[in-house]
């Protein structure tokens, strides 16, 4: 992890756990809805996110820390050396290093990253559900999501049929 | 997914781009079937569709907040049954979708007569209906009061045009397109009066063939104006996108006059207009600063302003040239087609270089296609790319 620098402000993070996370600003402006609170002045002491528990929130603090310098104007210092295309590539495998976790957890990010409105996060989430469900069948579709079939064998034949008509 | 808000869940799913994909969802569970169906907004039915009304109903019930259903038979064989019909459409009016593509052969007045009853059509297009007359088209005018865009296609027994009249005075278009439908000239949409000041995009395409050569005697008046006296009271403010294609304005004028009544015009195409002249390129680029894309399709006429005198070449001279130079600062794109004239023949078309490279020089040409250019040689190409290398990196230049 990159050393502080001096006079970069800090903004203090506490999950309904009681863990608390101290972040950059600009780290933690990653997430809209925080910006918003910054924005309005009500985040002078410490900001308690509701909902997400202090394992998935040091996640999305994680990725937050990743993509801030290339997105920020922080990231001079590190662009200059490092070309934007490799940098990209680089987050590229990152990102998909970061998104190896189980169904569950994967769905709380999805909840944290559309609470706390990061757009880079929460495409990244749905992105990878959207490609488990193109790239299985029908019951790995349902292991994947942990849903039960509650169709009878004749109303899946009436949808089955249904989607031959509609195609786009 | 059930441990997913709703809302979410419908996020992730907008996220989905391939039907297939919509469709395997829609068979994991009820509550997936039931969110997708909500959020789908655009189907595509083909060969494949039963036309059973209870069938159709039942998609109509699925997806309730249908905006567009494009109907597409291509590949149609007897052997898929039968194609949607007036029962059907009645069924999918009923559902009240707001854009119907592509109706299909098996629709006839009665079909539209249902469609008259959705009041949240906005657009509309009719490929190849040829039993729709203009009594249901005047039904769908007068029912479908939010219809913004309305295209007819090969339609060939719509003749009378009442439909205009009505949506030219109570209606609320903003596109209109005409191809290929024998029953309507260019001289009805007159008719459409005060529609045309809200109208933005209006194409109009008469019947194919007969236009790559000289066909017919008839001597055009190269000093005629038809802009000189304001013949029809109407107006185009609003109009961007005009396109004329394949149509004669002589003896009358017709849709000619709409070339002197823009102001907002941005794009425009005249492919095989008969009879126009210089006259109507100096009405148009002075009220159209703006025009940003040109193309012209010219073929060989015959031209005379006195009776002792006649010549045979395409439509526009220099003098045309010039005045978009001198007026139209904002032109991009410029498309010249000359049709049937021979290279041995260079005056037969009515431009020359000299003309051509002022417009060049003028405007910040990026796209140009020359196509049987006779009057360009080397000469002209360097003229060109000494105004232009420098100055414009992205210029496209097609030559055929």
């Amino acid at each position: 992890m990159a050393t502080r620098e001096a006079g970069k402000k800090m903004i203090m993070l506490k999950s309904p756990d009681g863990m608390e996370f101290e972040v950059e600003e600009a780290v933690a402006m990653e997430s809209q809805t925080i910006r918003k609170m910054i924005e309005d002045d009500c985040a002078d002491t410490a900001i308690l996110i509701p909902n997400i528990n202090s394992k998935i929130l040091s996640r999305v603090i994680e990725y937050c820390n990743k993509h801030v310098p290339t997105t920020g104007a922080t990231g001079a210092a590190a662009s200059d050396t490092v070309a934007p295309a490799a940098l990209a590539e680089d987050l590229k495998i990152w990102d998909a290093e970061f998104i190896k976790v189980n169904r569950a957890t994967r769905f709380d990010l999805i909840q944290a990253a559309s609470y706390l409105n990061i757009k880079g996060l929460l495409d990244l989430t749905s992105q990878t559900t959207i490609d488990t469900i193109s790239d299985n069948s029908l019951e790995e579709i349902r292991s994947f999501l942990s849903t039960k079939n509650d169709y009878l064998p004749e109303e899946e034949q009436t949808i089955r049929r249904e989607n031959q008509w509609a195609f786009q | 997914m059930e441990d997913l808000p709703e809302a979410l869940v419908t996020e992730i799913l907008n996220r989905i781009t391939r039907t297939s994909d919509l469709n395997s969802l829609s068979l994991v569970s009820k509550q997936l079937y039931k969110i997708e169906g909500n959020q789908r907004g655009a189907i595509r039915v083909g060969s494949g569709l039963c036309t059973a009304t209870k069938a159709l109903t039942s998609l109509c019930a699925r997806f309730p907040n249908l905006r567009k259903v494009e109907i597409d038979y291509s590949g149609w064989t007897p052997g898929h049954g039968k194609q949607l019909d007036n029962k059907g459409l009645s069924v999918f009016s009923l559902s009240c979708c707001s854009s119907l593509v592509d109706l299909t052969s098996c629709i006839d007045d009665s079909g539209l007569g249902c469609l008259a009853n959705c009041k949240k059509l906005v657009s509309l297009r009719l490929n190849s209906t040829p039993q729709i007359t203009s009594i249901g088209l005047f039904s769908v005018a007068v029912g479908c009061t939010s219809l913004s865009a309305l295209h007819l296609i090969g339609c060939e027994k719509i003749d009378s045009v009442e439909w205009l009249e009505y949506l030219g005075r109570d209606g609320s278009l903003e596109e209109l397109v005409v191809k290929n439908c024998k029953g309507i000239n260019h001289h009805d949409f007159i008719k459409f009066g005060s529609g045309w000041m809200k109208l933005q995009k209006f194409e109009f395409e008469g019947n194919r063939g007969g236009y790559d050569s000289l066909t017919d005697d008839v001597v055009y008046d190269s000093s005629y104006d038809a802009h000189s006296m304001d013949l029809y009271d109407f107006y185009c403010e609003s109009l961007k996108d005009l396109r004329l294609a394949r149509i004669k304005t002589w003896p009358e004028v017709g849709l000619r006059v709409v070339l002197g009544k823009c102001k907002a015009l941005e794009k425009l195409c005249l492919e095989y207009v008969s009879a126009l002249n210089d006259n109507d390129m100096i009405a148009l680029s002075r009220s159209c600063s703006n025009l940003k894309s040109i193309s012209l399709w010219l073929n060989l006429q015959h031209y005379s302003s006195d009776v002792s005198y006649c010549e045979t070449r395409t439509s526009f001279t220099d003098n045309s040239l010039y005045t978009l130079a001198l007026n139209c600062r904002m032109l991009q794109m410029v498309d010249l087609s000359f049709t049937g004239c021979s290279p041995d023949w260079p005056s037969e078309i009515g431009f020359t270089q000299q003309g051509f490279l002022a417009l060049i020089q003028s405007c910040p040409i990026r796209v140009l296609v020359l196509n049987t250019v006779n009057f360009f040689d080397d000469e002209g190409m360097k003229g060109l790319s000494s105004y232009h290398i420098w100055r414009h990196f992205s210029l496209y230049c097609v030559m055929r």
